[in-house]
């Protein structure tokens, strides 16, 4: 069997891929491939970068991408070292998330060798008939409830991202504060009659 | 016959070239070495386009016999190219260059068949790139003006690529496989479309069924069958020709489509039944099945010998036939070795999808024909019919909606969405490829479909997977949607599939949260300018770090949300399924 040998080697031989593949997500539209691909390129040699298309979610979803390295080492290295910094790419503060990608990630991924799918019709008769509509109203349910949960974290994502940039602001309006007072000499008017030394810098 | 394609030749510049021999039992057959036809010359072994009735596309083959008829029908013998697109079922993730071809090798249906002259549509400019010693290598030049490259040959019995070649493929010469000595493939004419004229009489593959019913089939006639009136006569001998005993109506035009139609849904519904079979369409069928086939078909093409050179006496007949008026009785053995192109082209499948339900009685008569011609294959084909028979789904047919340069997908599914023929399907195992999901579809509906897997991500349901499918129809949409509502389709491991409309396309990402971006002027004066463009670690004690771990903390608690919703998800589904009877 020559031709299920083949099939063999090409179902290890993606699971090889899978290792040494990376998952990214929290990607801004901003990065695009090339971006992506010399970000991670110190952490070893990237070999391709796949984005993962959104078709049914919303569209202010993070982007995610698949990253493939040379090897499995390198694909652990890039999840060990996001996992202890947070890395940014293409825009900050928030970090991108890095995991072992997973084969249901992939796109074109040859079938299991020797796998065989049956389906059958059931006859409204048929026992399990009542129960296989009970599941196909649960899975439809268990989709709402996923989207709906997707929801929630995106608006939870909307409320950080507003704080952050209230933050930011307040931040901003400090600096640029100790910047003027710097700047139009009240600060050294103020330090001598306080009796401080105050040294420009 | 002769008269019409007379009538045809007339508007069009034709003459012979060089002769070569004759043959044919009164030495009525002149075969011929070069051509010239609107104004282009043709050679031997040439690579050209043939008409494809009703597409704008054509197929590529390679002239291995020129000749003329005693009755001065002219007639090419063409070795077929396939396209990846073809034979994607056989390609796997192998890699394939955007314009390579396969030459179609060993022996079997799809190999050659026998084509009036006048269904050439003009010339390709087929360059080999085969690293073979023997081959003289293309000049860049030569690589950039070509239409095709090839350099590997399909195995039409076999259904495998092959990289090398021997000293013959599928019985031509290896020598002309390769490319010629002195570069005229560079000053080819490529592309020569022909006008509408042309195109509309060009002439009919049926005669090949008459002619040499040793080389083709009514399935191939019906892919090379042009519109227009000279159809008709055509029709006839083609109708008679498959016909054993069969009176047919006047409507030549519904008989022509009731055996067209009937090749293919024979070619469905006995799959195994001929060695075409894998050929015929099961391409991404059952993986098991076609490997049996392999094996099968392996052992006796090495026993067979060496196809059949050319007979001539085969040629006599068609001038005899196409004189008769009369229901002809055609011997069915005699088409018994039919070289059929079944490789199914988008005409196919549409006739094939009709032809599943179509009742019309004609259809019938056509049918039954078929499937006596079929069974009186001898011997050697028959034997092929493996102990494979559907063991499991099957998918018995492919559409040419899957070249592989065809439009990106995202497009594709657009589209469908406003014609209204895209579902969503769920509660499919994850692991499933999407050629499995389409043949799952094509098994339950029997109607063609595109589908695609939706790429997991980390928040997807480890429960179940999602499915994009693109349908052919509206109606066959709307029929798939309520037979999965009211009717229940299980998959193994108590999975019944479960559609829904899908959501509109979000397009393109629009915002992201998470990235804050403070003017440049601010920028400069943080000293932070870089950080935006780049990628970077991101150190502690600036605020930068104190925001990224919030983030870190958002994400964690995202993460938990989705694993407890994951897992009570699971518990319901484990529950429900533990009630069902039977797995």
């Amino acid at each position: 069997m020559e031709a299920s040998d083949d099939a063999e080697a090409e179902y290890a031989a993606f699971k090889q891929k899978v290792k040494k593949t990376v998952y990214i997500d929290n990607l801004s539209p901003l990065a695009t491939d090339a971006v992506v691909k010399t970000a991670l390129g110190q952490f070893g040699n990237v070999l391709n970068v796949q984005f993962i298309p959104n078709y049914i979610g919303p569209s202010n979803m993070p982007a995610a991408a698949l990253v493939e390295m040379e090897n499995e080492r390198q694909a652990m290295k890039i999840i060990e070292e996001t996992a202890d910094f947070p890395f940014m790419i293409s825009g900050m503060p928030r970090p991108v998330r890095a995991l072992p990608a997973e084969m249901e990630m992939f796109d074109e991924r040859p079938r299991r060798p020797g796998r065989t799918i049956q389906c059958q019709w059931l006859e409204e008769k048929d026992p399990d008939f009542e129960v296989a509509q009970e599941i196909k109203y649960l899975v439809k349910k268990h989709a709402t409830e996923a989207s709906h949960l997707l929801k929630q974290q995106l608006a939870e994502e909307e409320k950080l991202h507003n704080k952050h940039g209230e933050t930011l602001k307040a931040n901003h309006k400090k600096y640029e504060l100790i910047d003027r007072v710097l700047a139009d000499g009240s600060a050294r008017k103020l330090g001598n009659c306080y009796n401080i030394k105050l040294q420009d810098n | 016959m002769a008269m019409v394609e007379a009538d045809d030749v007339s508007n069009l510049e034709f003459s012979w070239g060089k002769k070569r021999g004759v043959g044919g039992k009164k030495k009525e057959v002149q075969f011929y070495e070069s051509f010239t036809y609107d104004g282009v010359d043709y050679n031997l072994y040439d690579s050209v386009y043939m008409l494809k009735e009703g597409e704008p596309e054509h197929y590529i083959g390679k002239l291995i016999k020129i000749w003329e008829n005693g009755d001065k029908t002219k007639k090419v013998k063409v070795q077929w190219f396939f396209q990846p697109s073809e034979i994607l079922g056989w390609l796997g993730d192998m890699r394939v260059l955007e314009n390579e071809i396969f030459l179609a090798t060993g022996e079997g249906v799809g190999l050659a068949n026998v084509n009036p002259l006048e269904a050439i549509a003009g010339k390709c400019n087929v360059v080999c790139t085969s690293k073979d010693s023997r081959n003289r290598q293309p000049s860049e030049e030569e690589l950039k003006l070509a239409d095709y490259i090839f350099y590997r040959t399909f195995d039409v019995g076999l259904c495998t690529i092959l990289d090398k070649m021997d000293e013959k493929v599928g019985g031509t010469e290896v020598r002309f496989v390769f490319n010629k000595e002195e570069s005229e493939a560079a000053c080819a004419v490529p592309g020569h479309i022909p006008d509408e004229n042309k195109e509309k009489k060009c002439a009919v593959v049926c005669n090949g069924t008459q002619q040499i019913p040793k080389e083709t089939a009514p399935v191939e006639s019906k892919s090379l069958i042009t519109n227009g009136d000279n159809d008709q006569s055509m029709a006839i001998n083609d109708v008679k020709d498959v016909t054993v005993k069969g009176e047919y109506s006047t409507d030549l035009k519904s008989v022509v489509t009731a055996v067209e139609s009937n090749c293919l849904s024979t070619t469905i519904e006995e799959p195994a039944s001929l060695l075409g079979k894998e050929v015929s369409g099961s391409k991404a069928g059952a993986v098991k099945d076609e490997f049996e086939m392999a094996t099968d078909t392996k052992v006796k093409a090495e026993k067979r010998p060496q196809p059949a050179n050319f007979s001539s006496d085969t040629e006599e007949k068609p001038a005899k036939k196409a004189k008769k008026d009369d229901v002809i009785k055609s011997s069915v053995d005699k088409s018994r070795n039919d070289t059929q192109k079944l490789i199914s082209r988008g005409n196919d499948v549409k006739a094939m999808s009709t032809a599943a339900d179509a009742p019309a009685e004609n259809a019938k008569s056509g049918h039954d024909v078929l499937i006596r011609q079929e069974k009186d294959k001898p011997s050697k084909q028959g034997k092929v019919d493996c102990s494979s028979k559907e063991k499991t789904i099957n998918k018995t047919e492919k559409d040419n909606s899957k070249w592989f340069r065809q439009t990106p997908f995202e497009d594709r599914f657009k589209t469908a969405q406003k014609d209204g023929t895209t579902l969503m399907l769920h509660n499919l195992d994850p692991e499933y490829v999407s050629g499995e999901v389409e043949e799952i579809i094509w098994h339950s509906f029997k109607e063609y479909c595109s589908a695609k897997m939706v790429q997991g991500t980390k928040i997807s349901t480890p429960h179940s997977g999602q499915a994009i499918v693109i349908f052919k129809t509206r109606e066959g949409t709307q029929k798939v949607m309520t037979k999965l509502i009211e009717g229940c389709l299980m998959l193994p491991n108590g999975r019944p599939l479960v559609c829904s409309t899908p959501s509109t396309f979000p397009g393109k990402q629009t915002t992201f949260y998470g990235h804050l971006v403070l003017d440049n002027k601010t920028q400069a004066q943080r000293g932070k300018k870089d950080a935006v463009s780049t990628s970077h670690c991101s150190q502690p004690n600036t605020i930068e770090y104190d925001m990224a771990m919030e983030w870190c903390l958002l994400q964690a608690r995202s993460d938990s949300w989705w694993k407890g919703l994951h897992k009570q998800q699971g518990e319901e589904l484990r529950k429900l399924k533990a009630t069902l009877k039977s797995k």
